[in-house]
C-alpha cells in the first residue's frame, strides 16, 4: 500500500503513533509535506467525517482520528514553514459560536473538529455567546469566515442581530458569515442575509471553504 | 446527605480541567467499564430479560459517576461523590411525585420492572413550536388526552407582541408568563382545571423568566414543576442551577432533564446508557430533583426509536427500577411526523418498551421535534394507551421483545427518510379543537392493528 494510503488509514483507525511514523517515513522520502496532508491524512479524515455522519462511527472515536492526524502533521510542520511551500492553514481563521442564550454546542463542536483537520485555524468562542464578542473577536483577528450555531428558535434571532451589526459597522463583506443547527434553514439564512448555511458538519467544510477563498 | 450547598462548595474545590479534557475522561472511563462489565448491545433482544444485565448497568453507572461526577462549566471543575454518598442521596431521593390538584390530580411513582400498575403519563408537544394565535387550542388539544396524569405544551414560536422571542431577553420573561397563563387556560377548556404542568414554562429557560412566571396569580399551581437540564454529557454551569434555591425554598416541583446523544461523548448504545443512569445522580446532587426526564437520543437521527436507542431505555429503565426508587419519566422521541403511521408504531414501540422497563411515560418528541406546529394528540392518546395496557395484561419482557420487534419491522427502515406528516391545523377541526374524522379513521385502523399484535384492548 502507497504510503498516503496509510496514512489515511492511520487517521481513520486513529492511530497516532502509527500517524507520526508515516510522517517521518514521508520527511525521509523527501514527499512534499502539503501533497502528504492533503492527499494522506485528510483523505482519512474525509472518510471519518463520512463515517461519523452516517452513524458509523462515534464522536470520540472522530476525536481521536482529529488528534491521530495532528500529531502527524505536526512532524511535519517545520518542513513547510521551511520551505515555504504552503500552509497549514491555507483557508485561514475561523472564528465559531454557538449563539448568546444557547446552550447546544455538539454540533458545533462536530463542525469544529472537521473545519479543523480541513486547513482552517479555529478560534472557538464556546457556546452562549453574545454578538458583540463574536463580531469584536472576528474583527480583532481579521476572520476569513464566521460560523455561528444556534438550535433554539428563541436564539436563532439572534443571528439576523449580528448579520445587521456586521452591515451597520461596514465590515460584512470582510467577515462573511455561515450559520447552521437544526431549526435553521437554507431559505432562513438567505432571508437574513447570511453568507452560507450547512445541514451538517460535512456541508460546513464545503461552505466555508467557499467562503475564505473569496 | 450531601446537600446542595456542599454540591456547590465541592463546584468550586474539584479537580480543574477542560472541557474537552473531561470529554475524553467520560468516554475513557465509559468504555473501560462497558467491557469490565461485559454490557453489549444486542439487537435481537432489545427488551433483553436478563436482570444480570440491568443490575450490571446499574453497578457499572455508579462506578461511572465515581469516576466522573458532574463537570461545573463555571468552575472548570470536576465535582466527584463517594459510592457511599451516592448511595445514600438515592436512596433518600422521593418515590412518588403528585402533579395538579383536586379532580385532576394526578400521581408518579416509582415503577418497578413488570410492574402491574399503570405507568403515569405525560402528555407534551415537547417543544415544537405554534404561533401565537394557535397556542391555546393545541395546548387545550393536548391537555384533553384522556388518559394524561400530567401536560405540557407547545413552545411559543417567533415573536411576542411583534419582537421575537430570545433567549435572555426581556421579551423571554414577558412570553413566559404568557405562555403559563394561556396553558392554564387551555386545562380549563379542556375540561381540567386541576391538571399539572410537567413542565412549566418551554419558550423560555432562563431562571428570570420561570420565577417570574411560576405565580399562582399567573394560572401556575404550586405542584407545577419547573425543570432544570443538564448540559450534555454530564455538565452543569450555575445559569441552570440558580433556579434551585428558589426551587426548594418555594416548595415547586423540580424535574431534572437529560438527554445524552447516542454517538456523541459517551460512544455507542453501552456507554450511553450508563451515562443516561449517572444522570440522574447529577439530578440529585446539582439539582434536587424530585423526578427525572431522560430524553436520550441518536445523534444523528434525533429520535430514539430505533433499535439500539430502545434497548437503551429498556436497559437503563431497568437498571433504575431494579435497584432505586428514583423517578424515572421517560421521553419518547419520534423521527415521524403527525398523521404518519410511522409515528404511531413508534410511539408504540417506545410504552412497550419502557412499560415493562419500569419507566413512566412522558409522550412525546414528533418530527424530530423541531418544525412548527409538527404536534399532534391521537399518537400521544395511543401511546398512553399502549402503556396502561401493557401493564394491566402484565406483559414480561419477554413477551414484550417480539413485539417490541413487531413494530420496528414496519419502520425502523425508515427513520432516516422519516415522513413529515400533517401540521396540526391540517389534521384538527380549529373551531372544536376535536380531531378530523380522516385522522380518527387513522387511530382506528392502527387500534385494531395493534389489537391484532396482542394488544387487549379490552383492558382500558
Ligand atoms: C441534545 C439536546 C439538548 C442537550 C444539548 C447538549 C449539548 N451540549 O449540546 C441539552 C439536554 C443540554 C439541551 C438543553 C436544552 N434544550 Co435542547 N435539545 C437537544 C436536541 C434533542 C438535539 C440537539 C443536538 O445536539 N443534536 C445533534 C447535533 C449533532 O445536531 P445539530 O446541533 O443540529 O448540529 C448539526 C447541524 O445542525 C450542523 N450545524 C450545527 N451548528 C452549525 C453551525 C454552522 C455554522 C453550520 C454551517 C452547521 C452547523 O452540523 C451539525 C453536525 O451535523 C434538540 C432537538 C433537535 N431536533 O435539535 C433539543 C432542542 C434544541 N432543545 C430545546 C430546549 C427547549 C432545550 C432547553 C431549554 C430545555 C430546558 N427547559 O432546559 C435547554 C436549553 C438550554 C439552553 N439555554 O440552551 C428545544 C428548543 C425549542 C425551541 N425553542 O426552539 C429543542 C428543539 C427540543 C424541543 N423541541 O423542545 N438540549
Amino acid at each position: 500500500m502507497d504510503i498516503l494510503k496509510q496514512m489515511a488509514e492511520a487517521v481513520i483507525a486513529g492511530d497516532a503513533e502509527h500517524c507520526v511514523s508515516l510522517a517521518k517515513q514521508a520527511m525521509e522520502n523527501n514527499l512534499d509535506p502539503v501533497e502528504v496532508i492533503q492527499q494522506g491524512f485528510s483523505k482519512g479524515m474525509d472518510t471519518v467525517g463520512g463515517k461519523f455522519e452516517s452513524g458509523e462511527m462515534f464522536l470520540p472515536e472522530m476525536m481521536q482520528a482529529a488528534e491521530a492526524m495532528k500529531g502527524g502533521v505536526a512532524v511535519l510542520k517545520p518542513a513547510i514553514e521551511s520551505t515555504g511551500s504552503g500552509s497549514l492553514t491555507e483557508f485561514g481563521k475561523a472564528v465559531l459560536a454557538t449563539i448568546q442564550g444557547d446552550m447546544h454546542d455538539i454540533g458545533k463542536n462536530i463542525v469544529k473538529l472537521l473545519l479543523s483537520t480541513s486547513g482552517f485555524e479555529i478560534i472557538d468562542l464556546g457556546k452562549d455567546v453574545k454578538v458583540a464578542v463574536i463580531i469584536d473577536k472576528a474583527e480583532e483577528i481579521h476572520a476569513d469566515v464566521i460560523g455561528v450555531s444556534a438550535l433554539m428558535t428563541t436564539t436563532m434571532g439572534y443571528m439576523p442581530e449580528l448579520i445587521q451589526e456586521l452591515q451597520e459597522l461596514g465590515i460584512k463583506e470582510e467577515l462573511p458569515v455561515m450559520v447552521g443547527g437544526a431549526p435553521v434553514t437554507e431559505e432562513w439564512a438567505k432571508e437574513i442575509g447570511a453568507d452560507g448555511y450547512a445541514k451538517d458538519a460535512v456541508g460546513a467544510v464545503r461552505t466555508a471553504k467557499g467562503l475564505a477563498k473569496k | 446527605m450531601v446537600t446542595f450547598w456542599e454540591v456547590l462548595e465541592r463546584c468550586g474545590k474539584g479537580q480543574r480541567m477542560q472541557e474537552s479534557d473531561y470529554d475524553a475522561l467520560l468516554y475513557k472511563s465509559v468504555s473501560k467499564l462497558i467491557e469490565k462489565y461485559d454490557i453489549k448491545f444486542d439487537p435481537g433482544q432489545i427488551v433483553p430479560d436478563d436482570d444480570s444485565l440491568a443490575d450490571r448497568a446499574y453497578e457499572a453507572a455508579v462506578e461511572l459517576f465515581e469516576q466522573v461526577g458532574f463537570y461545573c462549566l463555571d468552575t472548570k471543575r470536576v465535582v466527584r461523590f463517594s459510592r457511599s454518598e451516592i448511595e445514600e442521596r438515592v436512596a433518600l431521593a422521593p418515590d412518588t411525585y403528585t402533579w395538579g390538584e383536586g379532580k385532576d390530580r394526578g400521581v408518579t411513582y416509582s415503577r418497578k420492572v413488570e410492574d402491574l400498575r399503570d405507568p403515569s403519563f405525560v402528555a407534551s408537544g415537547l417543544g415544537v413550536p405554534v404561533p401565537q394565535d394557535m397556542f391555546v387550542k393545541v395546548c387545550q388539544a393536548i391537555a384533553s388526552v384522556p388518559l394524561a396524569d400530567a401536560f405540557c405544551g407547545v413552545s411559543l414560536q417567533d415573536t411576542f407582541r411583534g419582537i421575537p422571542i430570545r433567549a435572555g431577553h426581556p421579551v423571554e420573561v414577558a412570553a413566559a408568563i404568557w405562555d403559563v397563563s394561556k396553558r392554564r387556560e387551555a386545562a380549563r377548556l379542556a375540561g381540567r382545571p386541576g391538571l399539572g404542568l410537567y413542565a412549566m414554562i418551554s419558550c423560555a429557560e432562563s431562571t428570570a423568566a420561570i420565577i417570574a412566571a411560576a405565580r399562582e396569580q399567573f394560572g401556575a399551581l404550586p405542584a407545577d414543576v419547573t425543570q432544570n437540564g443538564a448540559i450534555a454529557e454530564l455538565k452543569v454551569d450555575f445559569a441552570r442551577m440558580n433556579k434551585v434555591p428558589w426551587q426548594t425554598e418555594s416548595g415547586a416541583g423540580i424535574a431534572g432533564l437529560y438527554g445524552p446523544l447516542m454517538g456523541g461523548y459517551a460512544g455507542g448504545p453501552e456507554g450511553t446508557m450508563l451515562t443516561q443512569i449517572a444522570h440522574f445522580f447529577l439530578g440529585l446532587f446539582a439539582f434536587n430533583a424530585d423526578y427525572h426526564i431522560p430524553f436520550p437520543i441518536d445523534l444523528h437521527q434525533v429520535c430514539n426509536s430505533t433499535s439500539p436507542m430502545l434497548w437503551l431505555v429498556s436497559v437503563y429503565s431497568q437498571a433504575l427500577a431494579r435497584n432505586t426508587h428514583l423517578l424515572n419519566e421517560s421521553v419518547s422521541m419520534a423521527a415521524a411526523g403527525p398523521a404518519t403511521r410511522m409515528l404511531f408504531y413508534e410511539l408504540a414501540a417506545h410504552a412497550v418498551t419502557a412499560t415493562v422497563s419500569g419507566a413512566n411515560l412522558v409522550a412525546a418528541g414528533i418530527a424530530r421535534d423541531k418544525y412548527p406546529e409538527r404536534v399532534s394528540t391521537l399518537e400521544i392518546q395511543t401511546a398512553s394507551e399502549v402503556g396502561h395496557i401493557v401493564a394491566r395484561m402484565g406483559m414480561t419482557r419477554k413477551e414484550a421483545n417480539p413485539l417490541v420487534k413487531a413494530l420496528l419491522s414496519k419502520y425502523e427502515k425508515d427513520v432516516p427518510d422519516a415522513p413529515l406528516g400533517k401540521k396540526f391545523s391540517e389534521i384538527y377541526d380549529m373551531e372544536k379543537v376535536t380531531p378530523l374524522p380522516e385522522y380518527l379513521k387513522l387511530y382506528e385502523s392502527i387500534r385494531e392493528e395493534l389489537a391484532k399484535l396482542g394488544l387487549n384492548y379490552s383492558l382500558l
